[in-house]
Protein backbone atom coordinates (compact mmCIF):
# COMPACT_ATOMS: atom_id res chain seq x y z
CA UNK A 1 0.00 0.00 0.00
CA UNK A 2 2.48 2.66 0.90
CA UNK A 3 4.69 1.32 -2.23
CA UNK A 4 1.44 2.00 -4.15
CA UNK A 5 0.69 5.61 -3.08
CA UNK A 6 4.28 6.74 -2.64
CA UNK A 7 4.95 6.82 1.15
CA UNK A 8 8.07 6.00 0.54
CA UNK A 9 9.15 5.87 4.32
CA UNK A 10 6.05 3.45 5.45
CA UNK A 11 7.10 1.18 2.65
CA UNK A 12 11.13 1.11 3.35
CA UNK A 13 9.37 0.48 7.61
CA UNK A 14 7.06 -2.16 6.51
CA UNK A 15 10.20 -3.90 4.36
CA UNK A 16 12.27 -4.00 8.05
CA UNK A 17 9.22 -5.32 10.05
CA UNK A 18 8.20 -7.98 7.49
CA UNK A 19 12.64 -8.77 7.92
CA UNK A 20 11.72 -8.32 11.73
CA UNK A 21 8.88 -10.91 11.63
CA UNK A 22 11.22 -13.70 9.77
CA UNK A 23 14.34 -13.48 12.06
CA UNK A 24 13.61 -16.42 13.67
CA UNK A 25 11.84 -18.49 11.06
CA UNK A 26 13.69 -17.76 7.91
CA UNK A 27 17.08 -15.55 8.97
CA UNK A 28 18.12 -15.67 5.56
CA UNK A 29 15.23 -13.54 4.07
CA UNK A 30 14.77 -11.34 7.13
CA UNK A 31 18.38 -10.45 7.19
CA UNK A 32 17.96 -9.80 2.84
CA UNK A 33 15.10 -7.34 3.67
CA UNK A 34 16.10 -6.00 6.35
CA UNK A 35 19.89 -5.53 4.88
CA UNK A 36 18.06 -3.66 1.57
CA UNK A 37 15.62 -1.57 4.11
CA UNK A 38 18.97 -0.32 6.31
CA UNK A 39 20.43 0.73 3.08
CA UNK A 40 17.38 2.93 2.19
CA UNK A 41 17.32 4.47 5.76
CA UNK A 42 20.60 5.49 5.34
CA UNK A 43 19.88 7.83 3.18
CA UNK A 44 17.41 9.68 5.40
CA UNK A 45 18.46 8.71 8.50
CA UNK A 46 15.66 7.84 10.54
CA UNK A 47 16.70 7.45 13.68
CA UNK A 48 13.71 6.16 16.00
CA UNK A 49 13.68 3.11 13.99
CA UNK A 50 17.21 2.77 12.42
CA UNK A 51 19.06 1.35 15.81
CA UNK A 52 16.03 -1.64 16.14
CA UNK A 53 15.98 -2.76 12.77
CA UNK A 54 19.66 -2.85 13.18
CA UNK A 55 19.68 -5.20 16.08
CA UNK A 56 17.43 -7.52 14.54
CA UNK A 57 19.71 -7.34 11.58
CA UNK A 58 22.17 -8.32 13.85
CA UNK A 59 19.99 -11.27 15.24
CA UNK A 60 19.55 -12.62 11.42
CA UNK A 61 23.04 -12.40 11.00
CA UNK A 62 24.10 -14.39 14.17
CA UNK A 63 21.61 -17.13 13.42
CA UNK A 64 23.08 -17.25 9.76
CA UNK A 65 26.81 -17.53 11.20
CA UNK A 66 27.71 -14.08 10.04
CA UNK A 67 29.01 -13.10 13.00
CA UNK A 68 31.18 -10.09 12.24
CA UNK A 69 28.60 -8.76 10.35
CA UNK A 70 26.21 -9.23 12.89
CA UNK A 71 29.06 -7.58 15.45
CA UNK A 72 29.37 -4.25 12.71
CA UNK A 73 25.55 -3.94 13.28
CA UNK A 74 25.40 -3.94 16.75
CA UNK A 75 28.45 -2.28 17.41
CA UNK A 76 26.97 0.50 15.24
CA UNK A 77 23.42 0.35 16.75
CA UNK A 78 24.95 0.82 20.30
CA UNK A 79 27.22 3.49 19.24
CA UNK A 80 23.83 5.08 17.57
CA UNK A 81 21.79 4.88 20.59
CA UNK A 82 24.84 6.93 22.96
CA UNK A 83 24.84 9.29 20.39
CA UNK A 84 20.93 10.10 19.56
CA UNK A 85 19.89 9.27 23.30
CA UNK A 86 17.13 6.67 22.00
CA UNK A 87 17.89 4.15 24.51
CA UNK A 88 13.99 1.92 24.20
CA UNK A 89 15.82 -0.95 22.58
CA UNK A 90 19.10 -0.27 25.16
CA UNK A 91 18.41 -3.81 26.60
CA UNK A 92 17.60 -5.86 23.86
CA UNK A 93 20.51 -5.01 21.98
CA UNK A 94 22.49 -6.09 25.10
CA UNK A 95 20.59 -9.57 24.58
CA UNK A 96 21.73 -9.72 21.00
CA UNK A 97 25.32 -8.60 21.93
CA UNK A 98 25.51 -11.02 23.93
CA UNK A 99 24.52 -13.74 21.03
CA UNK A 100 27.44 -12.56 19.14
CA UNK A 101 29.74 -12.47 21.59
CA UNK A 102 28.81 -16.35 21.83
CA UNK A 103 28.86 -16.66 18.46
CA UNK A 104 32.05 -15.23 18.33
CA UNK A 105 33.71 -18.09 20.53
CA UNK A 106 33.76 -15.34 23.54
CA UNK A 107 33.98 -16.65 27.08
CA UNK A 108 30.62 -18.00 29.40
CA UNK A 109 31.78 -14.84 31.45
CA UNK A 110 31.58 -12.54 29.03
CA UNK A 111 28.04 -13.48 27.46
CA UNK A 112 26.82 -13.68 31.05
CA UNK A 113 28.42 -10.00 31.67
CA UNK A 114 26.66 -9.01 28.75
CA UNK A 115 23.22 -10.58 29.74
CA UNK A 116 23.18 -9.43 33.14
CA UNK A 117 23.52 -6.16 31.54
CA UNK A 118 20.29 -6.53 29.32
CA UNK A 119 18.14 -7.37 32.53
CA UNK A 120 19.70 -4.64 34.60
CA UNK A 121 18.29 -1.59 31.97
CA UNK A 122 14.84 -3.63 31.58
CA UNK A 123 14.83 -3.41 35.14
CA UNK A 124 15.32 0.31 35.20
CA UNK A 125 12.83 0.76 32.09
CA UNK A 126 10.41 -1.48 33.18
CA UNK A 127 10.45 -3.35 30.58
CA UNK A 128 8.92 -6.99 31.62
CA UNK A 129 9.16 -7.81 28.29
CA UNK A 130 12.75 -7.20 27.40
CA UNK A 131 13.56 -8.41 31.13
CA UNK A 132 12.33 -11.71 30.39
CA UNK A 133 13.74 -12.21 26.88
CA UNK A 134 17.17 -11.82 28.47
CA UNK A 135 16.89 -13.88 31.41
CA UNK A 136 15.48 -16.35 29.22
CA UNK A 137 18.89 -16.39 27.45
CA UNK A 138 20.53 -16.36 31.21
CA UNK A 139 18.83 -19.78 31.80
CA UNK A 140 20.03 -21.17 28.60
CA UNK A 141 23.97 -20.04 29.09
CA UNK B 1 1.74 13.06 23.02
CA UNK B 2 4.64 14.81 22.53
CA UNK B 3 6.28 13.69 25.95
CA UNK B 4 4.67 10.17 25.75
CA UNK B 5 6.69 9.19 22.60
CA UNK B 6 9.82 11.17 24.36
CA UNK B 7 9.39 8.62 26.99
CA UNK B 8 8.81 5.54 25.06
CA UNK B 9 11.84 6.20 22.73
CA UNK B 10 13.76 6.82 25.88
CA UNK B 11 12.91 3.96 27.59
CA UNK B 12 10.82 5.79 30.25
CA UNK B 13 7.90 3.75 29.93
CA UNK B 14 5.74 4.11 33.10
CA UNK B 15 6.36 7.91 32.64
CA UNK B 16 5.18 7.28 28.97
CA UNK B 17 1.81 5.50 30.12
CA UNK B 18 1.57 8.30 32.42
CA UNK B 19 1.44 11.20 29.51
CA UNK B 20 -0.79 9.18 27.34
CA UNK B 21 -3.38 9.02 30.42
CA UNK B 22 -2.84 12.68 30.77
CA UNK B 23 -3.50 13.34 26.80
CA UNK B 24 -6.10 11.11 26.54
CA UNK B 25 -7.91 13.03 29.55
CA UNK B 26 -7.41 16.60 27.50
CA UNK B 27 -8.38 14.89 24.28
CA UNK B 28 -12.03 13.27 25.80
CA UNK B 29 -12.56 16.50 27.72
CA UNK B 30 -12.46 18.67 24.22
CA UNK B 31 -13.30 16.18 21.86
CA UNK B 32 -16.99 17.86 20.93
CA UNK B 33 -14.98 21.25 20.07
CA UNK B 34 -12.91 19.39 16.95
CA UNK B 35 -9.57 20.86 18.04
CA UNK B 36 -7.50 17.69 18.07
CA UNK B 37 -8.18 18.06 14.06
CA UNK B 38 -5.38 18.83 11.99
CA UNK B 39 -5.59 18.47 7.95
CA UNK B 40 -8.16 16.04 8.06
CA UNK B 41 -6.47 13.84 10.73
CA UNK B 42 -7.92 13.15 14.64
CA UNK B 43 -4.99 13.53 16.43
CA UNK B 44 -6.74 10.89 18.66
CA UNK B 45 -5.00 8.38 17.11
CA UNK B 46 -1.71 8.95 18.45
CA UNK B 47 -3.09 7.74 21.82
CA UNK B 48 -3.48 4.14 21.60
CA UNK B 49 -0.24 4.09 19.74
CA UNK B 50 1.77 5.36 22.34
CA UNK B 51 -0.01 3.50 24.78
CA UNK B 52 -0.02 0.53 22.86
CA UNK B 53 4.21 0.85 22.85
CA UNK B 54 4.22 1.55 26.33
CA UNK B 55 2.33 -2.05 26.98
CA UNK B 56 3.55 -4.06 24.60
CA UNK B 57 7.56 -3.05 26.74
CA UNK B 58 6.32 -3.33 29.75
CA UNK B 59 5.10 -6.71 29.59
CA UNK B 60 1.16 -6.19 28.95
CA UNK B 61 0.59 -7.89 25.16
CA UNK B 62 -3.40 -8.21 25.98
CA UNK B 63 -3.69 -4.88 26.23
CA UNK B 64 -0.74 -3.77 23.72
CA UNK B 65 -2.91 -6.16 21.39
CA UNK B 66 -6.56 -4.40 22.44
CA UNK B 67 -4.62 -1.04 21.00
CA UNK B 68 -2.90 -1.89 18.18
CA UNK B 69 -6.85 -3.27 16.82
CA UNK B 70 -7.90 0.44 18.12
CA UNK B 71 -5.22 2.27 15.82
CA UNK B 72 -6.43 -0.11 12.61
CA UNK B 73 -9.68 0.97 13.14
CA UNK B 74 -9.31 4.69 13.74
CA UNK B 75 -6.70 4.59 11.05
CA UNK B 76 -9.30 2.77 8.27
CA UNK B 77 -11.93 5.38 9.68
CA UNK B 78 -9.73 8.69 8.36
CA UNK B 79 -9.09 9.55 5.06
CA UNK B 80 -5.34 9.98 4.77
CA UNK B 81 -3.51 6.81 3.31
CA UNK B 82 0.03 7.66 4.75
CA UNK B 83 -1.46 7.08 8.29
CA UNK B 84 -3.17 4.03 6.97
CA UNK B 85 0.41 3.07 6.16
CA UNK B 86 1.70 4.50 9.27
CA UNK B 87 -0.74 2.22 11.48
CA UNK B 88 -0.08 -1.08 9.46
Amino acid sequence: MATEHGVGIWATAGQASQGAALVISDPGRAAALIGAAIVKLDAIPWLLYHSTFLCFHAEALSRLGRVVEAREKVDRALAMIASAGLSWWDAELHRIRAAVIRAEGGSSAAVREALDHAVAIAEEQGSETFRRRAAADIDVT
Amino acid sequence: MIFANLYNYTGKFAASAQSVAEAARHYQADSHHGSFELSGLDLGIHLPMARMTALSLSGDHSGADRDMNEILRLAEEQPQVGVLCWAF
